[in-house]
């Protein structure tokens, strides 16, 4: 049996003994009664003398009320010690206790055992009760003891019925209570301590030879109640002592010296509440300051990198970090948002020439005209767009190619590096049915690659963005080039030229290259109904899929293998199946994307220093673990080295983790190491081992352009063309109808002669169109491109194209039999001249007509929209790229 | 509202016109301000066009020449470039073309400088809200824009039930699924192997869900639909969070039943090209996309716009605003030249020519009956060819009295500095929400989210997980 014990906890002794009565005779013996007790009891540790209060009440509600503060008052052991007289009913029943006031038959003038002393302890908050009743017929109390819940042990001096004292019992205490204080102040033989069970035990032996006045044996009783647990009432023994335990210390140090204070202490936390509390309302009430607008801060990226940057900003945005007041920032009121992110994309080509032109972006961004326009026409707050207070190219070759574009002095613009962001290795897909013979997935060279999809072997197409316009493109350039047999790139040493011309062999034919990997990827997705209808766009990709192999990275693969969104491409309702994936193939010490964090300082900004701390705080948070990190794991990427420099794996969340990517976390990322000479060197391989080339721009210039927003799509598109053309890129630009034979259906106006090297005059002639230069009548397309293609096909070249850049082909109503035939034949004959329609009537792509000529002439059919002239520009990137013909 | 007015105002109102064809007006014309106005603005308005027409005929009256800066092409770049450049202390620019949600984050943060008189009563009440932040006027309406339910008047005809087009959304609901039912039908049993093709089956509905300001729009149009109140500041409080959850969950019924799925990567010009297409028996879509669908559906008798459907609670159908106002920037070397631009650019002939060219118009005026209304002082535009020309040279477009009565009804989206990052978490939240297969409500959420954007504050817990690995 476990005994509790109550030392150092809040116990409570209610000591009541009543010698002198009113009408019943008096009980001297009882009078030293609770004193001796209460010393008995204090004598050891388990009562101090404040526990212990003394009580001889005369009227009833003198015992209830101490009894009640008693009860309230315990937390651990509360004891009762009643001695007096007693007095039952005629039955037996109810057990009265009376008071010195009390007058036996007159209830209302005793305390009930039952209602009031039952009925208050059991509603104590104290862990255990000891009741001792010494009175007459005190035996009789087992009767009614109960508890509804309280562990309570009830010690009566006597058997029932019995009445125990005769009013002559001399002073200085009865024999029951003598029995009991020399038990507990003296201790038991052979025991440690006191219990409960001990003492009735030792009582009876002790009482054994004593007779109640009646003349009976006495005999106590006991009874408990709600346990069968025993309680100590007194650490006395006459053996050695036990060590106080040091649970007990605390305990009672706790209760002694806090407790106390603790109402006070709950008076000041509830004070310091309630005026926190009224200051939260007045806050509600009275609405918090109105936060100003918050610092726009423009950040230019990768359309790859787009949507995830978007996510990553919008949660930096709403985030702690983003709304913490900083110190020494201490004027914006509490819990404002600092900063505000618009992430926005543009072509790599676009941005370096922004970045070149940094001077005409400012001029034209502050109105004042600054900086003239550069040949190419560049328009840097058009495309790129906003000036940007910070740019997280692909890799950090972007950054190189940017800053070697630009003037070494004098420009408003200032580039600062501050490190990676987040990492992608850079893959080759092979479709899943066509897994390389020999080649591990892992670690194989380029060399190996090349051997294994080459004709001979699975016989795929590499399909890669283009170096010039995604970052994508240029990294993987980087590494076919410099990384070939799969060793290191250092920091010095300059491409093979046989090794570029011999890669560039394999990365062929016109049309196979895209502005970027998503886009790519994109056009090679499985064609379903809802997708091409909502894209307007023809699926291009059908049945392609599987004779490619995409130059990509390892996040773009995956997200194209789980159906997630890509490119212009809606998310599907799930991954692809096995069979329309690809496998992620790492060639060797290919340096990965690592999307660098670049901070633009633009001269003369009146708010530089909050700017460029406002950039700096964006940038911490995107690599912090519990910031933009986990963001962009989430999102495909790999995350960035901790600042322990320890390479944290993808979180459990990383779609890199679903089987279904087919990605392998085996593949080491590779860091960035070439030199800004390297880039160079390779872009220069690049463009010596691409054949010349020639384009034919053919412009519809109807009317009917100038509705609807057609115009300005047409000629960006154009201009876009435009900057592609140079020393080794020849070019044309043909309009239709021509104005000065305008009901002649063939006739076109060569406003620029094919073969010309400037641009210039190109854009003058798209100038003149944008200011109205158009010819009222019919647009005659299928003519106008005959005309064009007999042209083309004078040359023997295999590298050019012809862009179409059309409305509506107003001539097929009044056409003549037999145009479209003898074009679509013209159009197979070689060599091949593919067309590159870029078409802004309503329609869009889906008629038979265009996709014919897409088809015959192995071309592309592009919808008008605000992404029309990159997905141009991609596909005329390509022309120059030195393919063979049959592919 | 402001329908025919005193003769006496219409009199003031044709001298002004007079006065603004024949170059009189009091404004100042060329004067001590040196060098072109500069006017940034996107790119729509700096080619051809009609817009351009009338700066164009503003340089010809006043001889001051005005310069264009071509901003970037999206909304989001113009006022990303405007707003940043315009805390730089660097913009020198004296006209800004703005969206109309932008006001109140150009007012406070101190980019554009208030217009300092009121507006003249000519401008429509609803509109002059777009240009009201603070007490104060911060800009002129350029030109407007309200929702439209664009229907299929033939094929409804066909199954029985003719114009007027559903009164609400539910009844809207029932009609599509009827009438679609029974037309795809019809079209399985022409088939040969009873399919219809994907390309071929007609939906019920299309509406712009891709995440973007379009699905912003159409979020707070549903939710004012359900009982939401346009002018309310705050979407946790009383009956909005119900609005809010009723709007959005009605949205995606709509989705799950009538529309394909498609139209969560839909926006303007995608879902006109499926109604074009004949693959959706009604779409919600501003009138610019008027002419696109007519190039293929004859107006009229193929299809024809109706105003939104109505709340059944007070029977409004309530739009959102679109457009764009013109303000004079805070950094403006040549404010004077820059009201006189916007003025001219605004005044009632001005208007009237934008409603010919398939704009909006900010003005009553400008929707008087033909012979009432001003006149446009803008030369018609060159012939027109073939079907694709400007279809209503000198005369109102067919939807005017739809759009005139859409306007009237019509409210801005909530008018705060905070805009953008409250549209941010509607796109955001909503399109999780209807991508979602369950029905969980989101309201309390998002309504909170939304609180706390429009507050200019942050999150009140934590996003998601921290990463453990």
């Amino acid at each position: 049996m476990s005994e509790y014990d109550a030392r150092g906890k809040i116990n409570r002794a209610l000591l009541i003994g009543v010698h002198d009565y009113a009408t019943l005779s008096g009980l001297p013996a009882v009078e030293d009664n609770p004193a001796e007790l209460s010393r008995a009891l204090t004598a050891t540790d388990l009562f101090t003398a404040d526990e212990v209060t003394l009580c001889r009440p005369a009227e009833p509600w003198e015992l209830s009320q101490a009894l009640k503060a008693a009860a309230d008052e315990a937390r651990g052991l509360l004891l009762v010690y009643f001695s007096g007289h007693g007095w039952v009913g005629s039955d037996g029943g109810d057990l009265r206790l009376m008071v010195g006031a009390s007058v036996p038959r007159q209830s209302h003038t005793t305390v009930s055992w039952h209602d009031v002393v039952l009925s208050c302890l059991d509603s104590a908050r104290a862990e255990r009760i000891v009741i001792v009743l010494e009175c007459c017929y005190a035996g009789n109390a087992g009767g009614a003891f109960h508890s509804h819940r309280k562990p309570m042990s009830l010690l009566m001096a006597a058997q029932p019925n019995r009445r125990i004292f005769s009013g002559e019992e001399p002073a200085g205490g009865t024999v029951f209570t003598r029995a009991l204080v020399q038990i507990l102040q003296n201790g038991i033989p052979g025991r440690r301590f006191v219990t409960f069970e001990d003492l009735v035990r030792e009582l009876r032996v002790r009482l054994a030879g004593e007779r109640t006045p009646m003349d009976d044996v006495w005999e106590p009783r006991s009874a408990k109640q709600n346990t069968v647990d025993d309680v100590v009432l007194s650490f006395a023994t006459p053996e050695a002592r036990l060590p106080i335990p040091p649970r007990v210390r605390l305990r009672r140090r706790f209760n002694q010296h806090v407790r106390p204070r603790l109402k006070l202490l709950l008076a000041l936390v509830t004070a310091l509440v309630l005026i926190a509390a009224g200051l939260v309302v007045r806050q509600l009430v009275l609405p918090p300051a109105d936060c100003p607008p918050a610092l726009e801060l423009r950040l230019l990226t990768a359309p790859e990198a787009e949507p995830t940057l978007r996510q990553a900003a919008f949660d930096y945005e709403m985030s702690e970090a983003n709304t913490r007041p900083l110190q020494g920032e201490g004027d914006l009121p509490a819990g404002c948002r600092r900063a505000q992110i618009t992430v926005y994309s543009a072509a790599k080509d676009q941005i370096d020439q922004g970045f070149a032109a940094a001077v005409r972006w400012q001029g034209e961004a502050r109105g004042t005209g600054g900086g003239a326009q550069d040949g190419k026409g560049t328009d840097p707050l058009y495309r790129p767009g906003p000036q940007p207070d910070l740019w997280i190219p692909e890799s950090t070759a972007d950054y190189e190619e940017a800053r070697r574009g630009m003037p070494a002095t004098g420009s408003p613009a200032t580039l600062h590096n501050t490190g990676p962001v987040a990492y992608s290795p850079l893959v080759v897909g092979i479709p899943a049915g066509k897994r390389l013979d020999d080649v591990e997935t892992v670690g194989a060279s380029w060399q190996d690659l090349l051997t294994g999809t080459d004709s001979g072997h699975q016989d795929l197409k590499l399909l890669r963005p283009s170096p010039v316009l995604s970052g994508t493109g240029l990294l993987h350039t980087i590494g076919l080039y410099l990384a070939n047999d799969g060793s290191h790139i250092g920091s010095s040493g300059a491409p093979d030229p046989a090794l570029a011309e011999g890669a560039e062999q394999r990365l062929s034919a016109p049309g196979s290259q895209y502005a970027d990997s998503t886009e790519l990827l994109c056009s090679l997705r499985p064609a379903t109904g809802a997708d091409t209808a909502a894209t307007g766009r023809a699926p291009a990709g059908a049945g392609r899929g599987d004779r490619s192999a995409p130059l990509v990275s390892e996040k773009s693969l995956a997200d194209y293998n789980l159906g997630r969104a890509i490119g212009s491409c809606p998310a599907l309702n799930g991954p692809l199946a096995p069979g329309d994936r690809y496998v992620a193939y790492y060639p060797r010490n290919v340096p990965a994307l690592d999307h660098p964090l670049i901070r633009v300082d633009w001269r003369g900004t009146t708010d530089a220093t909050a700017r460029q701390a406002a950039v700096d705080h964006f940038a911490d948070w995107l690599r912090a673990p519990d910031g933009g990190r986990p963001v962009l794991t989430a999102q495909g990427y790999r995350p960035v080295p901790g600042k322990d420099g320890t390479d944290p794996a993808p979180a459990p969340g990383s779609p890199l983790r679903s089987s279904r990517a087919n990605a392998d976390l085996d593949a080491p990322v590779i860091p960035f190491t070439a030199g800004t000479d390297q880039v160079a060197r390779v872009l220069d391989g690049y463009d010596k081992a691409q054949k010349p080339s020639r384009l034919l721009l053919l412009m519809d210039t109807s009317t009917s352009m100038a509705d609807g927003g057609k115009l300005p799509v047409a000629l960006g598109a154009a201009s876009r063309a435009l900057e592609m053309v140079g020393d080794r890129h020849t070019y044309g630009l043909w309009t239709f109808p021509d104005r000065a034979h305008p009901g002649d259906p063939d006739a076109v106006r060569r406003a620029v002669p094919l073969g010309t090297v400037d641009p210039a005059p190109g854009k003058a002639a798209l100038d003149k169109i944008a200011k109205g230069d158009l010819v009222d009548h019919g647009a005659a397309m299928e003519e106008a491109l005959t005309a064009a293609v007999r042209e083309m096909k004078k040359s023997s070249g295999s590298n050019q194209a012809i862009v179409l850049i059309m409305d509506e082909d107003d001539g097929r109503l009044r056409r003549a039999a037999g145009v479209e035939q003898r074009l679509t034949a013209l159009l197979k004959e070689k060599p091949a001249v593919p067309v590159l329609t870029l078409v802004l009537d309503k329609a869009g792509c889906d008629t038979f007509a265009l996709q014919g000529l897409a088809g015959a002439s192995r071309g592309q059919c592009v919808p008008g929209g605000p992404q029309a002239p990159d997905l141009l520009a991609g596909l005329i990137a390509s022309i120059g790229t030195a393919g063979k013909e049959d592919r | 509202m402001r329908n025919p007015r005193a003769t006496w105002q219409a009199a003031a109102l044709a001298l002004t016109l007079t006065a603004a064809v024949s170059g009189c007006t009091s404004g100042p014309g060329p004067g001590p301000e040196k060098g072109p106005i500069v006017l940034a603005t996107g790119s729509d308005l700096s080619s051809t066009g009609v817009r351009q027409a009338l700066i164009r005929a503003f340089e010809k009256r006043t001889g001051r020449s005005v310069r264009i800066v071509e901003l970037p092409d999206t909304a989001d770049g113009q006022r990303s470039q405007l707003l940043a450049a315009g805390q730089s202390g660097s913009g020198a620019y004296d006209v800004l073309n703005l969206d109309v949600a932008w006001t109140a984050e150009f007012a406070e943060a101190g980019v554009i400088r208030p217009w300092g008189t009121s507006l003249d009563g000519d401008f429509l009440d609803s509109v002059v809200k777009t240009v009201d932040y603070d007490d104060k006027i911060w800009a002129v309406p350029f030109n407007t824009d309200a929702g439209l339910l664009y229907y299929r008047k033939d094929i409804l005809a066909k199954y029985g039930h003719g114009s007027p087009p559903p009164d609400n959304w539910g009844q809207l609901k029932d009609l599509a699924l009827t009438v679609t039912g029974a037309y795809n039908r019809a079209l399985a049993r022409k088939a040969e192997d009873g399919k219809v093709p994907e390309d071929r089956r007609m939906y019920g509905m299309v509406a712009q869900l891709r995440p973007y300001e379009g699905l912003t729009v159409n979020t707070l149009e549903s939710a004012w639909a359900t009982g939401g109140d346009p002018d309310a500041t705050s979407f946790t409080k009383g009956e909005q969070v119900g609005a809010l959850q009723l709007g959005v969950a009605d949205l995606k019924d709509r989705l799950d039943t009538i529309m394909p799925h498609a139209a969560m990567t839909m926006d303007e010009t995608e879902s006109r090209r499926w109604f074009a297409d004949g693959r959706a028996l009604f779409m919600r879509n501003w009138p610019v996309e008027y002419a696109s669908v007519a190039e293929k559906l004859t107006p009229g008798t193929q299809f024809d716009v109706a105003e939104l459907p109505a709340r059944p609670a007070d029977g409004k159908r309530i739009s959102v605003l679109g457009g764009q106002n013109l303000a004079i920037s805070a950094g403006s070397k040549r404010p004077a030249g820059a009201r006189a631009l916007i003025e001219a650019l605004t005044g009632p002939a001005s208007e009237r020519c934008l409603l010919e060219r398939g704009f909006a118009a900010t003005r009553d005026s400008a929707y008087r009956a033909a012979g009432k209304a001003p006149v446009c002082p803008l030369p018609p535009e060159r012939g027109e060819h073939g079907a694709t020309g400007q279809p209503w040279p000198g005369q109102e477009p067919p939807y005017t009295r739809t759009l005139y009565a859409a306007l009237l009804a019509a409210e801005p989206r909530p008018r705060s500095a905070h805009y953008q990052t409250f549209s941010k978490v509607v796109q955001i939240r909503v399109s999780e929400y209807l991508g979602s297969r369950g029905g969980t409500a989101i309201a309390d959420e998002l309504a909170r989210e939304a609180d706390e954007a429009l507050s200019g504050r942050g999150a009140q817990r934590a996003r998601r997980p921290a990463e453990d690995g």
